[in-house]
């Protein structure tokens, strides 16, 4: 009990190394998932890390990542397995010449053999654990989701013509989703639910630090303040973590150590990507520059 | 050990009158959790708690008000005292949860969390119970309430597009795409097994929606035109208006303002208060026909955002007759459920003829529902 402080911060700053910052509320999450052996359910704004979350994971761990796109009309062919029909019906030719019975062949054809496993069946049958990332679950139909159910609670697959596939080792899930539709209660029950946002400026300060070499700290801090009060902005699209570093990149390019309107004014670019968005910044920054 | 034990409890209990639902399963991944966590470490206890119990955003503030309420004196005691109570508490979790074997979760349930009503009735009665701001009647709702259905607005509209879109996908009458599918049969020695279809884009309406602003139905005509809005992307076009007894065009003011100024922007820049000041529908039909009579054509759809209550004016269903038999739907979206419609001075009885359907909309979901049918 004693050591899940160490266990926590030894977890943060080995993510730390990878180039991922949590802070303990996250750790904390990540740590009882994989003690309860249950699926993170990772939700948040777009581009607040979600994905990049599982990433930094596996590689700590240095477990293959696994990952599984989903998109909408996904189904699980795509998912779960596929029968490789085509060589299978290659098979099938190859055998009409030869006296077999036919429920040899029927067998035949229906073995691992002629099974193409995807994300999902990969996940379950790696021989050593794995990391599994459903990405942006909220894209695929309520009927896909049922379909995970099985694999997320008891970590097995039914395929009907071979039977039930257990997990060789139990992966750690992580699932993504943008909230653009109520996912089940069945699923998030499951599940342990993380609610990422965009981080504090503090916290934001030491990312753009670990993510851009030879950055200066105070413009740094500049940076973060200066992303926070753009997030406060009735945006069509608010700029992500990732869009921080790229201008933060920008702005260390440019050979700046204090953060400049001039400079912030030929940079936005960077960070807003419609019109409206760069006109509202722009604004923003222009009335500051008065004051 | 009582207290913070006691203190879970009514937490717990306090959680769920919020409305947020937990099930048994949960409670059992909270205690567990909570076994698992170092206590002193307040960010870690705050994270397993609400890592199990609250699995959607839109409970989060509700969640953070009551475990703010329930655990602030936790924060603020010193290191020995909380030490003390969470050893004994600990040890109270661990028995109960080894004691009770695999049926923890609804032997806690039974014995710890429905045991004494009239505890919960004093709570009850002590925080005032918040509801959930997605199934909340606009009617009624006080204006911190409306705050908090503001909050969880975009999430809404979001949910609302990717209805939309779907709808969308399935909607499309498909034909046979008899070229590709032949091609792609080829490498299974000419066995068609994927069929191929041609999408055919459906043509998108022109939205008019007529919005009633008036003190009566203000906030749910306010939703109403902004979720109209959002979805502008899956129509022509979108033109509003807005009404008390006169009518006046809103849609570039919509355009212009965002959703927390929208309410204050049409109300002091559009020209809905005519001759009386009150309610008249009759009044209003009249003056958009006069001004905006040539947006209505075949193609246009029209959303009329309003309760119906005329104030005693004349009614003048025949001028609902006329857009009617001008454009191609016209759908009525009332606030009021059926019942109430043939009481007091609602005249939805007589418009409801030239209608080619009513929702009832009593809250942000029956509206949700209703739109997606567009």
């Amino acid at each position: 009990m004693s050591n899940m402080k160490n266990d926590l911060r030894e977890l943060q700053q080995g993510l730390e190394k990878t180039g991922y910052i949590c802070d303990t509320p996250t750790a904390t999450v990540l740590y009882l998932a994989a003690a309860l052996g249950k699926p993170v359910l990772v939700e948040g704004p777009a581009g607040v890390g979600k994905t990049a979350i599982s990433q930094a994971y596996a590689e700590y761990y240095n477990r293959p990542l696994i990952r599984l796109q989903c998109y909408e009309g996904i189904d699980e062919a795509k998912a779960l397995y596929e029968w490789n029909y085509k060589k299978q019906l290659l098979h099938i030719q190859a055998v009409a010449g030869h006296e077999l019975n036919v429920a040899e062949v029927e067998h035949e054809v229906f073995s691992d053999e002629f099974l193409l496993p995807r994300p999902l069946l990969q996940a379950i049958t790696s021989p050593e654990p794995c990391v599994l990332l459903i990405d942006e679950i909220d894209k695929v139909d309520m009927e896909f989701e049922a379909l995970l159910l099985e694999l997320l609670s008891e970590y097995q697959v039914t395929i009907p013509e071979l039977g039930t596939v257990c997990a060789r080792s139990i992966p750690m899930v992580f699932i993504t989703s943008n909230a653009s539709r109520e996912l089940s209660e069945a699923l998030k029950r499951r599940c342990l639910y993380l609610f990422l946002d965009f981080p504090d400026p503090e916290l934001e300060t030491r990312i753009l630090q670990l993510k851009i070499p030879g950055i200066q700290s105070e413009l740094a801090g500049q940076m973060a303040a200066a992303l926070r009060s753009f997030r406060e902005l009735d945006l069509k699209k608010t700029p992500s973590i990732a869009e921080a570093i790229d201008w933060g990149m920008a702005l260390t390019l440019m050979g700046l150590e204090t953060l400049e309107a001039e400079a912030v004014l030929t940079t936005l670019n960077v960070l807003f990507k419609y019109r409206e968005d760069l006109d509202k910044a722009r604004n923003i920054v222009l009335k500051e520059q008065e004051v | 050990m009582a207290a913070l034990l006691d203190d879970l409890t009514s937490f717990i209990n306090d959680l769920r009158q919020a409305g947020i639902p937990i099930a048994a399963s949960q409670l059992d991944d909270c205690f567990r959790s909570l076994l698992l966590v170092d206590w002193s470490l307040e960010p870690a206890f705050h994270a397993a708690i609400s890592s199990t119990l609250v699995k959607d955003a839109a409970w989060l503030p509700v969640f953070e008000e009551i475990y703010g309420r329930h655990f602030y004196h936790f924060s603020q005691q010193n290191q020995a005292a909380r030490d003390r109570e969470l050893h004994a508490l600990r040890n109270g979790l661990q028995n109960r949860i080894n004691g009770t074997g695999s049926q923890s979760g609804s032997v806690l349930e039974a014995g710890q969390f429905s045991r004494n009503p009239d505890a919960c009735q004093v709570r009850r009665n002590q925080s005032p119970r918040l509801k959930n701001p997605i199934t909340q009647d606009f009617y009624g709702a006080t204006w911190e309430e409306i705050r908090r259905m503001e909050a969880v607005f975009p999430l809404l509209a979001r949910r609302l597009a990717t209805r939309m879109v779907k709808k969308r996908r399935r909607n499309q009458n498909a034909q046979l795409d008899y070229r590709r599918t032949m091609r792609y049969s080829l490498s299974t020695g000419g066995v068609p097994l994927n069929l191929f279809v041609n999408k055919r884009e459906r043509e998108k309406p022109v939205i008019v929606a007529l919005c009633d602003v008036s003190d009566s139905c203000l906030h749910y005509s306010f939703f109403s035109l902004a979720l109209v809005h959002s979805l502008e992307r899956f129509f022509r076009q979108v033109r509003s208006f807005a009404f008390i007894d006169q009518t006046d065009e809103v849609t570039s003011l919509l355009k212009q303002s965002n959703f927390s100024n929208l309410r204050s922007q049409v109300l002091l820049n559009a020209d809905t208060v005519g001759d009386s000041g009150y309610t008249d529908y009759g009044a209003a039909w009249a003056s958009f026909l006069a001004k905006y009579g040539d947006c209505l054509t075949p193609r246009t759809t029209v959303l009329i955002f309003g309760d119906g209550r005329t104030n005693w004016f004349p009614s003048r269903s025949d001028l609902l007759k006329e857009i009617k038999s001008r454009v191609r739907k016209v759908y009525w979206m009332v606030p009021e459920t059926e019942d109430d419609w043939a009481k007091g001075d609602s005249s939805m009885e007589s418009y409801k003829k030239h209608c080619d359907q009513v929702f009832e909309c009593l809250n942000l979901d029956g509206l949700t529902r209703a739109l997606a049918q567009l």
